[in-house]
């Protein structure tokens, strides 16, 4: 008797919940039926990296400013769903209805685990809405080092291949693949030693066990403000123009003799197949972020990024030649694990 | 002298009203984070972030540390009470926890781990003070060859873990360094064992298994049994250790909050190792380690106080290098920077006021939680009453949604119930689930080590004998291998004595 007075308790409340469920479906398929006014509910960010990383922060910056300035009626809802370099945040988002209520990020670890044979999707199969930064990577040493320039440590490897040891993030990520590009543009081999993560690589780098490092200046800027680390060059085309009691004295690697820029880039992408007038709501509200002096306070400036705008059909074929040089580069150092 | 301004400044900046009512909100969150399943100090302080943007970054910050310690004191309970580990290091916790509680001794155990939790964090915040330069420096010397013998180390350890049979215990352990190999592979970055599947590339998540072998083995094993066997029945008994519980846990408050701290500093060991490690070091200086896995309070002791131990440890490279040296670590840096705050050598002598206010606040924080905790295992204890066919439906609840919560994936979900059917069946057939777990940690970091170690001397295994921690560590894995030899020979006639009353 008893039991039976549960049971139909639960039911009961199985019912309520799902009248509720529907209910407040149909308001949000009504809202959304009326189709003018884009975003009709909040838009679900999914990051597909840990909280407190680098593209988490971003897209947190992106909800307050956006909010801050009102272009958001409302605020983003922050979905983290981290693992697999992004692959499986990014598989998720693409699972998702191409409605424009689910976007996600866009950047380079995109390409490099298509190319690792890592991704389960081309690379390329993104609405691409907005690229919105630029982070370049450095070639560092700790302060005692005995390499002075980056003419220094490019002589030693070069007197003894593959002994000079040289860590980075990760062993199938983009640092393999810019350390690959720094050996093909200056004649060297290092020895790579891939850690999990940023912070493991200048732990490693000022305990000694390492002989260099390659690392963002955000990474290392800390560490070098300090005394403890030596920048021997960046990667840019022209020198940062971030803190310049640090920065300014580091040449780009072009004038320290390595004939090479490069950098890493990170944006919003959505589903594929997106309407062209959610596309262009967006990548609108992402202009007026990115152009305000909020972003370069709360994100630029205090992240070291540099900031860039490329949009929609230039950021996919920005993203396409990127591909095909990426590509040419593992071919050449015999990392290309992609059939 | 300078240290006593220091935490006077300290002080001056945790005792303000708004810091004390933020420290006390964080601890009280922390806990609550600790006790539900699953969700552990990572995604807790991940959860709580954006509440604290535009806070004063000292007050965010304690709150922030105070989830982050506040959750090792609640991982406790639920591992005690009904076997279900709150996060990753309070799986030892549940061994001998989840025992006593059996026998009629929650309280005892709730009460050791709250005494040993304040003992344990209030030492490694003073640490924090006194020697974070020093311990911080011994961070540093640790590369990879270092970290691939401590965990060779922690593994020699295993043997202790295994309980009766030694053979089931090493096979447990193998099978979770296999489990351990899942996903990519450390340095050549191929996929491993992973089917093509994206989810399975960072591997299999160790809260899953260890709830599904643990919450959801327990479950099943319950549901077998009649009615009057229920582990639930007993006695609920003292709220507080008897004098003979402290006498038994006097030194290993000690040691563990020694042990705690120094590889809670070590940027890649953590609380989870350091909990580990503390347990078998107990056992192996126990005089009845054949006690430990039946309810042995100096297990619980120990794990719960090497775990908040680990906090303060863990804070040191954070706050004297800026580097961070664990998943939440990392996060809350992330939260620093967002803050305006660069973590980094000069933060130190350029933001003494944020430096000492956080560690100090530390201070008080574990004071709160001792008093905040100590009246609520009479309310915890409570659960006990609970029938149980209203109280397994609520714990699968509550771990489906922790393991669900760890990445947002119903793999992770699959994995546990896969893991669960798997620790009914070692129950039934008593092989034990600690060395398993212990593989699956340590496992995948000795592997990434090794081959790192290796990748740096060119493949020649003279790396790991050519520097001066590693030879200390070897030295101490051959100790930790030939002592019983050499204990059993020396007293070989007593033990035949002793013998048939150790195995039942």
């Amino acid at each position: 008797m008893k039991k039976r007075l549960v049971l139909r308790s639960v039911v009961r409340m199985a019912l309520l919940i799902g009248a509720i469920g529907m209910l407040s479906h149909a308001v949000v398929g009504s809202g959304y039926a009326a189709g003018t006014n884009y975003p009709a509910k909040p838009i679900p960010f999914v990051v597909p990296y840990a909280p407190g990383g680098g593209t988490d922060i971003m897209v947190r910056v992106i909800d307050r400013v956006g909010a801050q300035l009102k272009v958001f009626p409302r605020p983003l809802v922050i979905e983290n769903k981290s693992g697999g370099s992004g692959v499986v945040g990014k598989s998720y988002a693409k699972s998702k209805p191409a409605d424009g209520y689910t976007i996600t990020c866009a950047d380079d670890s995109s390409t490099v685990v298509d190319l690792f044979g890592n991704a389960p999707w081309p690379y390329n199969d993104f609405t691409y809405i907005a690229k919105l930064n630029r982070d370049y990577q450095m070639i560092v040493v700790r302060a005692d080092s005995p390499y002075k320039t980056l003419k220094d440590l490019v002589a030693a490897a070069k007197a003894q291949p593959k002994t000079v040891k040289i860590a980075g993030t990760g062993v199938s990520q983009i640092d393999v693949l810019h350390v690959a590009m720094f050996e093909k543009a200056s004649g060297v081999k290092f020895n790579y030693i891939g850690f999990d993560s940023g912070g493991q690589v200048i732990t490693n780098l000022l305990g000694g066990h390492v002989d260099a490092a390659i690392a963002n200046p955000g990474e290392a800027y800390e560490q070098m403000r300090a005394g403890k680390v030596r920048s021997l060059g960046v990667s840019s085309e022209k020198r940062l123009g971030f803190d310049s009691a640090v920065f300014k004295d580091v040449p780009t690697w072009k004038e320290a003799g390595v004939n090479l820029s490069l950098s890493q880039w990170r944006g919003v992408a959505g589903p594929k197949g997106m309407a062209k007038e959610q596309v262009d709501w967006l990548i609108d509200a992402l202009k007026k972020i990115t152009e305000s002096k909020e972003w370069h306070e709360q994100y630029l400036n205090k992240f070291l990024q540099v900031g860039v705008f490329v949009a929609g059909a230039d950021m996919q074929k920005e993203a396409e030649e990127e591909y095909a040089v990426y590509k040419t580069i593992m071919e050449g150092a015999g990392l290309l694990k992609k059939k | 002298m300078e240290i006593i301004q220091n935490v006077l400044l300290g002080f001056g900046v945790a005792l303000q009203p708004i810091n004390l009512l933020y420290c006390f909100i964080g601890c009280l969150a922390g806990t609550l984070i600790g006790v539900l399943p699953g969700i552990g100090p990572v995604t807790g302080v991940a959860i709580l972030i954006p509440i604290t943007f535009g806070m004063d970054p000292i007050t965010a910050t304690i709150m922030l540390a105070g989830i982050y310690y506040g959750a090792m004191y609640g991982g406790s309970t639920t591992s005690i009470l009904i076997n279900v580990p709150g996060e990753s290091a309070s799986v030892m916790t549940a061994v001998d926890g989840y025992q006593m509680a059996k026998q009629g001794r929650a309280g005892a155990a709730l009460g050791m781990s709250a005494f040993g939790s304040f003992i344990g964090g209030s030492a490694s915040v003073i640490g924090l003070m006194v020697i974070a330069p020093p311990v911080a420096k011994l961070a540093l010397s640790f590369g990879p060859p270092e970290y691939f013998v401590l965990m060779l180390l922690g593994l020699a350890t295993l043997t202790r873990l295994a309980g009766k049979n030694l053979f089931k215990g090493l096979g447990m352990g193998f099978l979770g360094m296999l489990i351990g190999t899942v996903g990519l592979d450390p340095v050549a970055g191929v996929q491993r064992f992973t089917f093509g599947r994206a989810d399975l590339l960072d591997g299999i998540g160790f809260v899953s298994v260890a709830m599904g072998l643990f919450a959801l083995g327990e479950i099943l094993i319950n549901i077998e049994g009649s009615p009057a066997e229920r582990v639930f029945s007993t006695q609920i008994g003292s709220l507080m250790p008897t004098k003979s519980d402290w006498l038994a846990c006097k030194w290993t408050i000690v040691r563990s909050t020694i042990i705690g701290f120094l590889i809670g500093s070590l940027p890649g060991a953590g609380a989870t190792v350091s909990a580990f490690m503390a347990y078998a070091a107990e056992k192996k200086a126990s005089k009845t380690p054949e006690r430990f896995g039946q309810g042995a309070i100096e297990g619980v002791c120990a794990a719960e106080t090497a775990n908040n131990a680990a906090t303060g440890g863990a804070l040191v490279p954070l706050l004297t290098l800026g580097i961070p040296s664990s998943a939440t670590v990392a996060i809350l840096m992330g939260a620093l920077m967002m803050y305006g705050l660069r973590p980094g050598p000069l933060l130190l002598t350029e933001r003494p006021d944020f430096f000492w206010g956080v560690v100090t606040s530390m201070y008080i924080g574990n004071v709160m939680l001792l008093v905040l905790n100590l009246p609520l295992i009479g309310l915890w204890i409570k659960i006990l009453k609970v029938p149980y066919p209203v109280l397994i439906p609520i714990i699968l609840l509550f771990i489906s949604l922790g393991a669900y919560t760890v990445g947002g994936s119903y793999v992770d979900l699959w994995i546990m119930f896969a893991f669960g059917i798997l620790g009914y069946l070692m129950r039934k057939f008593d092989y034990p689930a600690a060395p398993l777990l212990l593989a699956l940690v340590l496992g995948p970091i000795m592997e990434k080590n090794l081959k790192l170690s290796l990748k740096m001397s060119q493949g020649s295994i003279a790396i790991f004998f050519q520097r001066p921690i590693t030879l200390i560590l070897i030295a101490l894995i051959v100790f930790s291998l030939v002592w019983p030899f050499l204990v059993s020979r020396f007293s070989k006639g007593k033990q035949d004595l002793e013998l048939p009353v150790v195995d039942e």
